[in-house]
């Protein structure tokens, strides 16, 4: 890849407004979620255990739990929500942080609209506020959600992200 | 006559743990919104369990509030024995009356302290299994007398649950209000209420709440376009009932090992190398020249060299911190992450991590209560430097098999 192609899809700064929105489409399939889960190392959950792993690929034991269908492990609804941020941003981005909040599962086949929007562009309403000099890199939030059609919103968070300015 | 819309029901980063938005943020937004079109002339924040008597805090909000043109008031949301509850023009004497952090205060006193004060509650999402008002309607036929009015457009709930809620309104006259029930700033607006007349302050508010002749309907965000219709609200019948529903489940009470929260320990080691990356890479489809090119990196990227993908710290084998031994339900799972990233992590850094229990809770949701264990992790490179942190929030809570019944509205979390 030449610098002209990796630089073609560069967000930068000052073409950002609030509102604007993002949106890529995934469809997670079991084997989807198998190939997932054989190539991550997930350590366990926080203090908790690994009881019940068996929801992420049995529709048995799914149900057994009190889900309708297998679910995708929140680790790769994680991942799935850093990839639209990082495809937003583009290569010269970078992530600051990333809060991810799951409400409901995101179920095997479900059709998920992943959605990125701009909600806030750092001193835009009051220049200076963040401190920053004018050829720091402007800090952006956005609002990330996976959506089924069902018209829930199953996973939700914001990220900060750094973007470059136009020189 | 001017009509004033108005979301009730909105949280932020200055005083609900589960919220993303914060309160510029939400300003913002309104600003962009109007800009597009709509109709959002304010809103009220209405954190979870407290509110403060803080003129300094009123001050800084009113000018904030003043800044972007928008009504910025200020209520709570408290938990009771019959579900979340609204609380409009919050006194000190109303505050006087109870401990806003109990997650089981007596319904029918809080709204009748609230209307004494002179201010006024609403039974928030009121279709929401457990923490809305109609479950206990229906299985415990609680008095409804203390209520006057329901949240029965709720941005966050289903359109089944808002059905549900206005069922019960039809059924018992209650009046109805809607709100985006936000917690992040793209969702404000998505469901409010629209009032005929202005609406300024919270004494304006609670003003028209309190009125039986003021005229005010909960409407969808696309509802507020100059002329847009206000649809009829779906009731239960009018859609497909859900089977999937989990009903009470209960919950045992909260045991853990106190001891272990906070206490740090080395869980792993992870050899960032060229190699790794590039595995990594691949793996992903990550095509990001930072990552693997070396010129590219050099003569663009910020930092002057190649630097590795954040995500490659989610490689590492790390053992866990000491178990708090949380017996709560009888399922796990993850209930949300935090990922923070200081500084660029490199090719040939060695990190090292270090995990705690940050900390164990427990609150009321959809499907009964529920415990929270939070696990930070700390990555530190071979200057010790803290390169990136990590949270992970898994919920501890009951759940009982699904029917052989065909599915139909999707689980819950």
């Amino acid at each position: 890849m030449n610098d002209t192609e990796a630089l073609q899809d560069q967000r930068y700064f000052e073409d950002v407004e609030v509102g604007s929105e993002f949106e890529e489409f995934q469809q997670p399939t079991t084997e989807h979620v198998k190939a997932f889960m054989s190539s991550s190392m997930p350590s366990g959950g926080g203090g908790g255990s690994d009881r019940g792993r068996g929801r992420f690929s049995d529709a048995g034991e799914a149900r057994r739990q009190g889900l309708e269908r297998p679910i995708v492990p929140g680790t790769m609804s994680t991942a799935m929500i850093t990839r639209i941020v990082t495809d937003w941003m583009g290569p010269l981005g970078r992530i600051v942080s990333l809060d991810v909040s799951f409400r409901r599962p995101v179920l095997h086949g479900d059709r998920l609209r992943c959605l990125a929007v701009v909600t806030d562009t750092g001193g835009d309403g009051e220049p200076g506020i963040d401190g920053l000099e004018d050829a720091a890199p402007g800090i952006v939030r956005l609002d990330v959600t996976l959506e089924n059609d069902r018209g829930e919103q199953p996973v939700q968070g914001t990220a900060e992200v750094e973007l470059p300015r136009r020189m | 006559m001017t009509d004033t819309y108005l979301d009730l029901h909105v949280h932020s980063t200055d005083g609900s743990d589960d919220a993303g938005g914060s309160v510029e943020g939400y300003l913002k937004w309104v600003v962009a919104k109007r800009a597009q079109g709509y109709r959002l002339d304010g809103f009220v924040l209405t954190e979870h369990r407290r509110y403060e008597v803080d003129p300094e805090r009123d001050r800084a909000y009113a000018e904030l509030a003043a800044r972007y043109d928008v009504r910025l008031l200020r209520g709570v949301e408290v938990e009771t024995d019959i579900g979340h509850v609204l609380v409009f023009g919050v006194t000190p004497e109303f505050l006087g009356r109870f401990n806003l952090a109990d997650v089981g205060l007596p319904y029918a006193e809080v709204f009748r302290a609230a209307w004494e004060t002179g201010g006024v509650g609403v039974g928030a999402h009121a279709g929401r299994p457990r923490i809305g008002v109609v479950d206990h309607y229906e299985e415990r036929a609680v008095d409804l007398s203390p209520l006057r009015l329901v949240e029965t457009l709720n941005g966050g709930s289903s359109d089944f649950e808002n059905a549900r809620g206005h069922d019960l309104a039809l059924a018992h006259g209650l009046r109805e209000v809607g709100s985006s029930d936000s917690h992040f700033v793209s969702a404000l607006g998505r469901c409010m209420t629209r009032f005929e007349g202005d609406i300024r302050t919270m004494d304006d508010l609670v003003a028209a709440l309190r009125d039986p002749a003021a005229g005010f309907v909960p409407v969808r965000l696309e509802e507020t376009k100059p002329g847009a219709e206000i649809r009829e609200r779906p009731t239960v019948a009018s859609l497909i009932p859900s089977t999937s529903r989990q009903g009470e489940l209960g919950g045992d009470a909260l045991v853990y090992d106190r001891s272990v929260v906070g206490r740090e320990v080395h869980v792993g080691r992870l050899e960032v190398t060229p190699e790794s990356v590039q595995a990594f890479c691949e793996a992903l489809d990550e095509r990001n020249p930072l990552y693997t090119d070396e010129e590219f990196a050099r003569e663009h990227g910020p930092y002057g060299g190649l630097v590795a993908p954040p995500g490659i710290l989610q490689t590492a084998q790390l053992g866990q911190p000491p178990d708090p031994k949380v017996e709560f339900g009888n399922n796990t799972f993850m209930a949300g992450s935090r990922q923070e990233y200081f500084l660029p992590i490199r090719p040939g850094d060695v990190i090292d991590a270090y995990a705690q229990i940050k900390e164990v809770y427990e609150k009321t949701g959809r499907s009964g209560r529920m415990a929270f264990v939070v696990r930070r992790t700390r990555y530190m490179n071979q200057h010790g430097e803290d390169v990136a942190a990590t949270e992970t929030s898994m919920v501890f809570r009951q759940t009982r098999p699904v029917a052989d019944t065909p599915a139909g509205e999707g689980g819950e979390a």
